[in-house]
């Protein structure tokens, strides 16, 4: 092309330039490449997430205990501090491993994949990931799994869906924990399944008690395993 | 909540891209924000006004627009704005991915992102 028909803008002069440039992208192509690599393993991945207490570890150790016979399973905490609760998961016989934040609310798809090349992924059959207590950061930030669930308990109110309606629409599985108070918090479960429904129609909604095993057959089976 | 780190990214971005041209001033980094995230406008310009001293970026201004949410509807086509819940006693607001037309679960299309649209420098004479 000549030179001359070639727009250039003068020196000194102000100039756009487009650039189109996701910053959360990055974190999604990572998590893309997370995924690859363990389907390519062949290891179901689960990302388990929900508020400080609402019983994530709970779900992942009664989970642990049904499927540990028939399935190789591990498991990876995420907090910002300690390894108490990869601890507490690794009591049962399967291999994990503790991701600290430091000072991040959530995983994200980098964190992971550093995670993942220190576990052997040929002897794994079932990985979970304990995402930080935590119902708004991790919703923008998927780690690759095959699922994102999401555990609420009834002791945290009536109204965490409506709440937090982001982390409900990115998710797979939702998970309404601690059943076995809902009289004594004088909380409705049907009220919050409906909330759940408004905010994603067609989302698995199950009534868990990590306390005395209530539903967690129900939450392998919707996670097919 | 992750917006420090967010800021951050954007910060290195415009820095490299200014970098890559031999700017000697940046004006403005122009971003797109979906609603459906959730950066806050405020806390974003707040840490990028804080990561921008002692940089090349020292002089310019994060503006930020806000993109309303599009979802899409597998059963009906529908394509247009997110249906949103409220509950008025209660004071609630929150998003549906329930199709407004044909009440189907939709899929989102837009609303999900924290785009660097452009960033306005001014060019080294030398």
């Amino acid at each position: 092309m000549d030179s001359s028909t070639v727009i250039k803008p003068e020196l000194g002069e102000v100039f756009d330039v487009e650039l189109e440039e996701d910053i959360l992208e990055a974190n999604r192509k990572l998590a893309e490449e997370n995924a690859k690599t363990l389907r390519k393993y062949g290891v179901r991945s689960f990302d388990i997430m929900g508020s400080v207490g609402s019983g994530k570890t709970s779900l992942i150790e009664r989970l642990v205990q049904m499927l540990k016979g028939r399935y190789r399973i591990a498991a990876i905490g995420g907090d910002v501090a300690t390894t108490i609760d990869a601890e507490r998961i690794g009591r049962h016989g399967v291999k994990v491993l503790q991701i600290n934040t430091g000072k991040e609310c959530h995983l994200d798809a980098n964190l992971v994949k550093k995670a993942l090349s220190r576990l052997d992924l040929s002897s794994i059959d079932i990985l979970f990931i304990e995402n930080v207590g935590n119902l708004i950061c991790p919703a923008d930030f998927p780690l690759g799994c095959e699922k994102r669930v999401v555990v609420i308990s009834v002791s945290e109110g009536e109204h965490m869906a409506v709440k937090h309606p982001y982390i409900f629409a990115g998710a797979d599985l939702a998970v309404i924990n601690k059943i076995d108070l809902s009289t004594i918090m004088g909380v409705d479960p049907s009220k919050i399944e409906r909330d759940i429904h408004l905010i994603k129609p067609n989302l698995t909604v199950i009534r868990t008690s990590c306390k005395t095993g209530e539903g967690v057959a129900e939450v392998a089976k919707a996670l097919g395993l | 909540m992750h917006e420090l780190s967010v800021a951050n990214e954007i910060v290195r971005v415009a820095i490299r891209e200014a970098e890559k041209r031999g700017a000697k001033q940046v004006k403005s980094v122009h971003l797109v924000v979906g609603r459906l995230t959730h950066l806050s406008k405020e806390q974003l310009t707040f840490c990028y006004n804080l990561l921008k001293k002692d940089t090349i970026l020292k002089g310019s201004r994060l503006i930020i627009t806000e993109q309303e949410p599009t979802v899409k509807c597998g059963s009906c086509g529908y394509l247009g704005p997110i249906s949103k819940v409220t509950d008025d006693e209660l004071g609630l607001w929150a998003v549906s991915l329930t199709c407004p037309k044909c009440g189907e679960p939709v899929e989102i299309k837009e609303g999900l992102e924290c785009r660097i649209k452009a960033i306005r420098m001014v060019l080294d004479k030398n």
